[in-house]
């Protein structure tokens, strides 16, 4: 009896214990103490709406990252926001930021400097990424569970985290042939052919559906890079079972590339075009986009090694 | 007709003072309303009460001393410095092109700072300004070095190898940009577009003891240079110890470049066009030249900077692409009117 209480109270006090305000964040900048739940929140991650509308926060900024749509906000998350929150355009301007009167200022995904950091905090509370983590590194996960532990809602964002966790998983096991195929990330990218390289979040989220990474890829990765640029002379990393491009700009040009019809990917129609949406979600990685992409993507790619690809030339995905 | 003061003549130069006054006026006027202006709403009565000490509310008083003064003094200070700068390499090489940028001082700092940011993203953001510092220096240096000839470096010369150079540089730069992320990219485009957005007072004081070191030290030294307008062989004959006096001279013009581009990215075409702009509107000696030209700097950033976070609010305009856009139909107004752009 007294055990089962003390299982109880443990049960009961865990979820509380993680969420105690005030809470003190360690960030790259120092150290953050949020004082209380915070109700109004500015974000102004080049992501941000996505991961607090999912965790239920209606966010009172927003920042402009790219795309045509007014509120910053894109098609997965649309629906969630109900207001027209303040819209952040190109630089941090700190006035419009104080302006919002924000209880927390969530910077996961933003570039800040400790310049701005330091002009930030005196507006509110920053969330910031954790030291050593540079630049729009910050992994989806972390993002959102980083974001829903400054809020208060850590356990919805694990929940939501091990949700997209476990959805890969899913499509992984529904396809187990995917196991012994290899696959390639890539993009043209100031006019040369681009292959993201195995520690690009995305290649790593293809690989955990099951796919292999293509070994001229593997063999010419370097640490910390993300991607590996190419000349057209060397196809080798781009003939894999399955050959995915970014085409969100330039479709004219991956076209153009003059080693892609004696591709055995391109020939046999297992390639994909993703066109500006599903770029666009893939990159914004957050707890709203993902399952997106992975809902178009799935049968898409299930297509594509049935050899009825995207035809080359005249279509792109959404 | 030139008013000469110093040596040359015993006329106070009036025309020089009276827009020396009226310079200094529009400054403190920029000044006033970088204070009243910004996406933040105070009223200017609630503005007047937070600079006699009674903000309506705390974020008042952020917004006006920890964000749109320290903004504004560097935006200043900046401007001083680069103008600074360019009247004296403009001075100094008899050319009315020299400018900061010429001699790599921009190029230099913007290869170190880039290549910072896409060869070591998780580097610390504070290594940036030292870093740009450094660079700026080495850039000058090798300048320098390569321009000097058995003669020492001549105008020319000094001019030709820093035009090479600094493409040079700027070739590497454009390189590291395509070979880095899309990320990295962005940060260090918004480096290299002179954003005065993150100013503070840390920098207000460091621009600041640049300024009060570098300001009368270049003037001081403008004095003794002053034979120079009469070509390098008439200013020996004239008494005057040319390297000494030259090397002096640029190593003060490059610190102060320095210092401004570390503080807040490359700022083009002020070191530039501020000469010309003070040349135009007073013709002095060279001592009181320096001096309009720098507070025309001054006032040409501060003004830029004002109307880059004013005329699309709230969205922001870098500083360093207001000088850009407004400083080549300027620059261009100015040698259409002809004449005087060879020698300030």
């Amino acid at each position: 009896m007294k055990t089962l209480s003390l299982i109880g109270l443990i049960l009961s006090a865990a979820p509380a214990l993680a969420q105690d305000f005030p809470l003190t964040l360690d960030h790259a900048f120092g150290q953050t103490v949020i004082p209380a739940a915070p109700e109004r929140v500015a974000s102004i991650d080049y992501n941000g709406a996505d991961n607090l509308l999912a965790l239920g926060v209606q966010p009172v900024m927003v920042r402009y990252w790219f795309g045509d749509y007014p509120r910053a906000v894109w098609p997965w998350a649309d629906a969630l926001l109900t207001g027209t929150p303040e819209v952040l355009t190109g630089e941090l301007n700190f006035e419009q930021i104080a302006a919002t009167d924000p209880d927390v200022i969530v910077a996961l995904y933003s570039g800040i400097t400790a310049d701005d950091y330091a002009k930030l905090s005196q507006i509110a509370p920053v969330v910031a990424v954790p030291a050593g983590v540079g630049d729009y590194e910050l992994g989806w996960q972390d993002q959102a569970l980083i974001a829903g532990r400054a809020l208060g809602r850590q356990a919805e964002a694990q929940a939501q985290v091990d949700a997209i966790t476990a959805r890969v998983t899913a499509i992984a096991a529904a396809h187990p042939e995917w196991a012994d195929l290899t696959m390639t990330l890539a993009t043209v990218w100031n006019g040369n052919p681009n292959v993201y390289a195995p520690s690009d979040p995305r290649v790593q989220l293809l690989g955990q559906m099951g796919f292999q990474n293509n070994p001229a890829i593997v063999a010419q990765a370097e640490p910390g890079a993300f991607y590996i640029e190419l000349s057209a002379e060397t196809p080798e990393p781009f003939d894999s079972d399955l050959l995915l491009w970014f085409a969100d700009e330039g479709v004219e040009l991956i076209e153009a590339e003059p080693f892609r019809p004696i591709l055995p990917a391109v020939t046999g129609r297992r390639e994909i075009l993703m066109g500006p949406l599903v770029t666009s979600a893939l990159s914004h990685a957050s707890l709203l986009s993902l399952p997106f992409a992975f809902d178009v993507l799935e049968p898409l790619m299930v297509d594509a090694l049935d050899g009825d690809g995207i035809r080359p030339g005249s279509e792109v995905t959404d | 007709m030139m008013q000469v003061a110093g040596p040359f003549g015993t006329r106070l130069p009036r025309r020089g003072l009276v827009v020396l006054g009226a310079l200094l006026m529009a400054c403190a006027g920029v000044l006033a309303g970088s204070l009243m202006l910004g996406t933040y709403g105070l009223p200017l009565a609630q503005v007047w009460a937070t600079l006699t000490g009674h903000p309506p509310e705390d974020m008042a008083a952020i917004v006006i001393f920890q964000f749109r003064l320290p903004r504004a003094l560097v935006a200043l200070a900046c401007g001083a410095l680069l103008a600074l700068s360019g009247a004296v390499l403009q001075g100094l090489t008899r050319n009315g092109l020299a400018d900061p940028s010429l001699m790599g001082v921009s190029q230099g700092a913007a290869l170190a700072v880039v290549a910072l940011i896409v060869l070591y993203p998780g580097a610390p953001h504070g290594l940036r300004a030292p870093l740009a510092f450094a660079g700026s220096l080495v850039a000058v240096a090798l300048v320098q070095g390569l321009a000097s000839g058995p003669a020492g470096a001549g105008p020319l010369r000094l001019i030709l190898m820093g035009v090479g150079f600094s493409a040079f540089l700027s070739a590497l730069t454009a390189t590291l940009l395509t070979h880095g992320r899309l990320e990295e990219a962005q940060s260090a485009l918004g480096w290299l577009s002179g954003s005065i957005n993150a100013a503070d007072w840390a920098e207000v004081t460091s621009l600041g003891l640049a300024g009060l070191l570098l300001i009368p030290a270049t003037v001081a030294l403008a004095r003794p240079l002053g034979p120079l307008r009469f070509g390098p062989d008439m200013a020996q004959g004239l008494g005057l110890s040319l390297p000494l006096a030259r090397g002096g001279a640029v190593l003060l013009a490059v610190a102060a470049a320095a210092t401004a581009t570390a503080a807040v990215g490359p700022l083009g075409f002020v070191g530039l066009i501020a000469p010309h702009m003070a040349a135009r509107l007073a013709r002095t000696g060279p001592g009181l030249h320096l001096a309009l030209s720098a507070i025309t700097g001054a006032l040409v950033v501060a003004l830029a900077d004002l109307a880059g976070r004013s005329v699309f609010a709230p969205v922001q305009i870098p500083a360093g692409l207001v000088t850009a856009v407004i400083g080549v139909p300027v620059f261009a107004a100015l040698l259409l009117r002809g004449g005087t752009i060879s020698q300030p």
